[in-house]
């Protein structure tokens, strides 16, 4: 099965599962330069952990697969066994686009990894995505054109082979074949071979040059006759028309110089600032609970003592240092950190799993973008400054309430009186503040530590469905919690 | 890049409603947190004349309303060896007073306390007190008169005798009462033998020929001395000539030093005694005396008219504070900043105080 005219030479190709079934053994493949091939084979037998072999995510996730084979290309080889094989730029069956970034940041954040974009590849790009604004988010752009920016994108890694999982998944007739059409044209003019796993064939038969069926019965590859390609790819060339262009709009232009790829860093530690620090519903809510600490703590201090009318008067001063004390070094944190978590911790791990499911961590890392080191840093990095923030920020706010619901039950008092006494155990000296400002540093940074590395874990963890995201997604809050609780009670032992 | 009109919308609204959010944290922590610089407006004092008094390094300061109830209104600094200082809060009313007011200092104890409440809440004060007392006296001679009273009788008794005698015994008692002894002049033992020893004579004869009788006659018990002098002190004669000769012997100076040191004898006998704080246990959770004592005259509101209280959720500062001080144990002086009509008020009372005198205003 090796071309003549061959660019990728996959030999004695075979890979078993970790649980120990063999996919496929001794296989041999060749690919010609702008050739398209087809693979095909039933359901499970192992046609995506090809192409996964390919494109070096095999086993990315952790799990033990073995491969052996060698791949010969362009004068280097590679035993994959041992070696990474990234040599394929993958085009995921659900286009595992990055959600959160427009149509452009999906194209630029590669651009930016790949440190030059070949202009003949950026005019083709241009070419493909001449209909889709570059601004607009990926959410709101059809499915044939999420699929063009996933393709883009693709191409922009400039690898040696083109593979693609299942591209007409989900797609109507008219829009398979104008994705056909445009994988065969893109395979031409840059003359790279592409291998495609499809299960429908009908739309992609007539564009193949040639068809591998996948046989797990015998676990090997062999070739079957193109026989309707070649006649339905003469027709199609003819009677398809091109897609049609839009008429009164002038073509998007899509600029891809690359820059430095850390704006990506700060790309995503600005965004996350927005969710996990700045986001309008977190601040508010830590901000009412701030609130309602600090009314509780005073109304139910003063309101309900068991010491009767007139002690209220004499331990009054005693009484405003006790609850300021414990308001500002204990409830406050604990409550601000607690409320924190609990959002964040949902949050990230929502995020994250959504990734995991949606293959977008193995897009970039097939694109060679390091995206689990930008958001957990990002993520880091803000839950620490959050914790912070907010800690603050709900200070302030308790502070406040306090203050006022004092002034409610104490009418006519001046304000001094309340800030000297509520204040009192830090204005004492220098050094107090800075003690009890160490020790709730230390605990806010323990808890973000915490909680961040908890969320991180399990939602970056493999995720099969939707549900198991949910799953995830309560138990990062439980463990966040819980470690939050633990921290600030072990923290507080060891401070009086 | 360019957002979708929508989307835009969106994060344009969330970081304003972030920003709104931020700024408002940020005007509630400049409105309530402490600032980090001094207070720029202080008044160095001195006293007016010189004084033993020692002042804590850091105090309130008070001034009054016209009821003379106070309000906070700074602090008082007096650290060693530097100038006092008045740093008054930034109310109109406290920067007024720490410019106008006269300043001084006082002992902080219940004379001041007493000196601020208004002739109308002494008087009710004076009222409450006498009432309670009234109610406290006839609770207990009720529940003394009780049968149940009788299991204690017995130790009441041992422990009054044996402070009796302690105190009795104690060489200064007895220097004392030989000294005021010597004080009695003649004249005055022979005003009060004037009255007794008629009586006497009569007691005696009389019970001296009942006694000469009784020795012809079997079946009659003799009068011993000891009913002879009872009899003669209970006669109406005796104790009505003694309620008006004794007063004025037992007033003068000497007399009255040994009762005085005579009476704190036996009370400092009577605490000693091992066996007084287990009678005041077994009185105080006894609860046949509590439910004699009823509840009809508790002193009800005393502590809050003391303290000056116009609600019971009100706070008089002052009061606090001296009190404060008198439960931590600690003595004190504290400033207050009075009117000539408030200093001429207090200063009846409470004495005329330590004037502090304004040397230089910052």
């Amino acid at each position: 099965m090796t071309g003549a005219r061959a660019v990728i030479t996959l030999e004695g190709l075979s890979i078993t599962t970790p649980g120990g079934r063999v996919l496929v053994e001794n296989a041999d493949v060749s690919l010609g330069p702008g050739e398209v091939v087809l693979l095909v084979g039933p359901s499970g037998s192992g046609k995506s952990t090809i192409i996964n072999a390919l494109s070096g995510l095999l086993g990315a996730d952790g799990a033990h697969w073995q491969v052996q084979g060698r791949v010969h290309l362009a004068g280097k080889d590679y035993d994959l066994a041992q070696d990474v094989c990234n040599i394929g730029g993958l085009v995921f069956q659900n286009n595992a686009l990055f959600d959160d970034l427009s149509a452009a940041g999906n194209a630029r954040i590669t651009a930016d990894h790949i440190g030059s974009v070949d202009p003949a590849i950026a005019e083709l790009i241009g070419e493909l995505l001449h209909d889709v604004d570059p601004g607009q988010n990926v959410a709101s752009l059809s499915g044939g054109q999420c699929q063009r920016v996933a393709i883009a994108r693709t191409l922009l890694a400039n690898r040696d082979v083109l593979l693609f999982d299942e591209p007409n998944s989900g797609l109507d007739k008219l829009a398979a074949r104008r994705l056909a059409q445009l994988i065969r044209k893109l395979c031409h003019q840059m003359g790279k071979p592409a291998l495609i796993v499809a299960h429908h064939v009908d739309d992609l038969l007539p564009l193949a040059d040639r068809v591998l069926f996948l046989d797990s019965a015998r676990r090997m590859l062999r070739e079957l006759p193109p026989d309707r390609a070649e006649v339905d790819s003469a027709l199609l060339c003819e009677t398809l028309p091109s897609e049609p262009r839009a008429q009164t709009a002038a073509p998007y232009s899509w600029k891809l110089k690359p820059h430095s790829p850390w704006r990506w860093q700060f790309h995503y530690l600005n965004e996350y600032f927005w969710i996990l620090c700045a986001s309008p519903m977190l601040l508010g809510y830590v901000m009412l609970g701030a609130g309602i600490v600090g009314f509780v703590s005073i109304w139910f201090g003063f309101n309900y003592d068991a010491l009767g009318d007139f002690v209220r008067s004499v331990v009054h001063d005693d009484a405003l240092m006790g609850i300021g004390f414990i308001e500002m070094t204990v409830v406050v944190p604990l409550i601000s950190c607690l409320l924190m978590v609990a959002c964040n911790n949902a949050v990230i791990t929502a995020d994250l799993g959504n990734r995991v499911l949606s293959s977008q961590f193995r897009a970039m890392s097939n694109l060679g973008i390091p995206a689990r080191r930008y958001i957990y840093v990002s993520v880091g990095v803000n839950m620490m400054l959050a914790g912070l923030l907010l800690t603050v920020a709900s200070g302030v706010i308790a502070s406040f309430t306090s203050y006022q619901v004092w002034r409610l039950i104490f009418v006519g008092q001046p304000y001094e009186l309340w800030m000297e006494n509520f204040f009192r155990e830090f204005l004492r000296s220098e050094r107090a503040l800075m003690v009890h400002g160490a020790w709730t540093l230390f605990k806010v940074a323990a808890t973000a530590a915490v909680a961040t590395a908890s969320a991180l874990m399990i939602g970056g963890k493999r995720k099969e469905s939707v549900i198991s995201i949910n799953h995830a997604i309560a138990r990062s809050i439980i463990i966040g919690a819980s470690a939050t609780l633990v921290i600030h009670a072990v923290v507080a032992v060891l401070q009086f | 890049m360019t957002l979708a009109a929508g989307p835009l919308r969106s994060v344009v609204a969330s970081r304003f409603a972030s920003l709104i959010l931020v700024v408002l944290a940020v005007w509630a922590g400049l409105a309530v947190l402490p600032q980090r610089a001094s207070p720029d407006q202080a008044v160095v004092l001195a006293f007016a004349a010189a004084q033993n008094i020692s002042l804590p390094p850091d105090s309130p300061v008070f001034t009054f309303d016209d009821q003379l109830f106070s309000h906070q209104c700074g602090r008082f600094l007096a650290p060693a060896g530097q100038p006092m200082r008045l740093f008054p809060y930034g109310e109109t009313q406290c920067q007024t007073a720490a410019a106008t007011a006269i300043a001084v200092v006082y002992p902080a104890d219940i004379r001041l306390l007493w000196a601020l409440l208004t002739t109308e809440e002494r008087n009710e004060f004076s009222s409450s007190l006498r009432d309670t007392s009234y109610w406290l006296r006839q609770s207990l001679t009720a529940s003394i008169g009780k049968s149940f009273f009788e299991e204690y009788r017995p130790i009441v008794r041992a422990i009054l005798q044996n402070a009796l005698e302690r105190s009795l015994a104690q060489p200064q008692v007895r220097e004392a009462i030989e000294r005021a002894l010597r004080t009695v002049s003649s004249n005055d033992v022979d005003r009060i033998l004037a009255g007794v020893v008629p009586v006497a004579l009569e007691r005696v004869e009389t019970n001296l020929w009942n006694n000469v009788r009784g020795w012809f006659n079997p079946g009659s018990e003799p009068v011993g001395a000891g009913q002879i002098v009872a009899g003669i002190l209970s006669d109406p004669r005796v104790r009505n000539h003694l309620y008006t000769t004794l007063p004025p012997v037992l007033s003068n100076p000497a007399m009255a030093d040994a009762a005085v040191l005579a009476a704190a004898e036996f009370v400092a006998a009577a605490i000693d005694d091992p066996r007084l704080p287990q009678l005041l246990q077994h009185l105080l959770t006894d609860r046949r005396l509590t439910q004699g004592l009823g509840h009809g005259a508790l002193p009800e509101g005393m502590p809050r008219k003391l303290l000056k209280l116009r609600s019971p959720t009100d706070h008089n500062p002052l009061s606090a504070y001296v009190l404060r001080l008198a439960m931590h144990g600690h003595g004190g002086s504290v400033a207050l900043l009075l009117s000539q009509a408030q200093y001429s008020r207090v200063s009846a009372v409470a004495g005329r105080g330590a004037m502090l005198s304004v040397v230089k205003r910052q």
